[in-house]
């Protein structure tokens, strides 16, 4: 009898861990589409934008007319009216959005969650010809953090390690990720055997829509900026040559007063 | 040549709030407007015969902007085209560019800037029109001569001296004067030079 309770107890948990790593890859997914998102936001709201423009100016010039054309005008305005009520409820959809971005602090396994990803992009890492190796530290304390939105920013680093290494022939491609417990901080470095980044653009990577991709919305770097600077951390290029790169974000160990959403 | 009707702007945007609002600006200052929510509805109508442009968005759902401009040109249609892009379409715009656009415009779109390449593309067509008209026009009035005339025009074209004319037709050097001043009067010129480039723009050979 007793081993029965322990069973479904077992086999409830294991249901219930299974839901949440839905729920959670569902809003890794969800995030992943963020630059995609932000083209189409782009896109719809320049349209109302276009409009509204045109039909003011239009609305300027039936007025300006000798005789004024009221009649022609007020059907100006009430296109302005109505394009200015599409954009915002552009802008609605949006916070439905923003509200999801909301970090959820938790005590977490740094380790763990960066070899996650690994494991998420393995598909992704065997297509590219990447051989992924680990060096994480293993004296590695448990941190408060946002899991989910950690792994986004670390998956965006591990793409672009990957897109770096696209370009590099004769040599091994080689995916890194470390971590390291040093002044209070955990940080973690992904490191490619890539081509580098030309010096000319790091000032400007960070930036939101900076890319040197041709599919790209140069979004990547500055949402993991964002997210880690959310947590209180920072994020940087350690390493820059023409036979790779690394980037190291480094957190506080104690979160005094994590912020609890992404601005 | 007259130009008394307004001229068309033809805009194909899927977007009929973008359309109606960029009609509007272009009706305000005294365009004739058409508006297209498809490259599809665009080929279903009848172009009139005045000056035109043709605003086109890049990005459409079915035929994009930039196979619809293709589509024209292969059909030897040839009205001035303005490209719309929105973000993240400028390789694209460097396409139809290349093809021959006169303008793209990126969104939201300045209503000055839509004003000003609309009137370089108007213009554009104008040129092109008052062109073609000026070539039909000669065409017509070549067609009024009799095929001695004819001769001649082709032969004088060439540079020909009155006499070389007549021992080249062997017709007397009176009969080649009368045939010349009846080609001059019938295509309406006093010189030889133009008469030289009228045959040329012709592409009338001896």
């Amino acid at each position: 009898m007793e081993g029965i309770i322990t069973d479904v107890t077992r086999q409830k948990a294991a249901e219930q861990a299974l839901t949440d790593a839905r729920g959670a890859l569902a809003r890794a997914s969800r995030l992943a589409s963020l630059g995609e998102l932000a083209g189409s936001i782009i896109h719809e709201v320049n349209q109302p934008l276009t409009g509204i423009i045109a039909s003011g100016e239009a609305c300027l010039r039936w007025l300006a007319r000798d005789p004024a054309d009221p009649g022609e005008a007020r059907n100006s305005a009430a296109r302005i009216i109505e394009q200015g009520r599409r954009a915002s409820s552009i802008i609605a959809g949006l916070r439905s959005i923003a509200r999801d971005a909301r970090l959820e602090f938790a005590d977490i396994q740094i380790n763990e969650t960066v070899e996650e990803v690994l494991v998420l992009s393995k598909r992704e890492l065997e297509r590219a010809g990447v051989t992924p190796s680990t060096a994480f530290d293993v004296s590695m304390p448990e941190i408060m953090a946002d899991r989910v939105q950690l792994q986004q920013a670390v998956l965006n680093l591990v793409r672009n390690a990957i897109d770096s290494m696209a370009g590099a022939n004769g040599r091994a491609r080689i995916l890194t990720a470390s971590s390291k417990v040093a002044d209070g901080h955990a940080s973690v470095t992904i490191a490619d055997t890539g081509v580098g980044i030309d010096p000319a653009i790091t000032e400007r990577m960070f930036d939101p829509l900076f890319t040197t991709k041709d599919e790209g919305l140069g979004l990547g770097l500055s949402i993991c900026r964002k997210i880690i600077c959310a947590h209180g951390g920072r994020l940087w290029l350690e390493k820059n040559t023409t036979h790779g790169s690394a980037f190291t974000f480094a957190l506080p160990l104690r979160q005094r007063c994590p912020s609890s959403e992404i601005k | 040549m007259s130009m008394s009707s307004a001229p068309f702007v033809h805009i194909v945007d899927d977007d009929r709030w973008v359309r109606e609002s960029m009609g509007d600006l272009l009706r305000s200052v005294n365009y004739h407007v058409m508006l297209y929510g498809s490259a599809a509805e665009f080929l279903n109508v009848e172009l009139p015969e005045t000056s035109a442009c043709l605003v086109l968005d890049v990005r459409l759902p079915g035929t994009s902007g930039l196979e619809l401009q293709e589509y024209l040109t292969r059909i030897d249609i040839r009205l001035p085209v303005i490209l719309m892009t929105g973000f993240g379409d400028i390789p694209m715009s460097v396409k139809g560019m290349k093809a021959g656009a006169v303008d793209f415009l990126t969104k939201p779109i300045r209503g000055q800037d839509l004003l000003d390449a609309v009137d370089v593309a108007i213009r554009l067509d104008e040129s092109r029109r008052h062109e073609l008209a000026k070539i039909t026009e000669l065409r017509q009035r070549y067609a009024l001569l009799t095929p001695r005339e004819r001769q001649v025009m082709a032969l004088v074209a060439s540079g020909l001296m009155n006499k070389q004319v007549a021992s080249e037709l062997s017709i007397s050097e009176a009969t080649v004067k009368m045939h010349r001043s009846s080609v001059m009067r019938k295509l309406e010129t006093k010189s030889v030079t133009k008469l030289a480039r009228i045959a040329e723009i012709l592409d009338i050979r001896r």
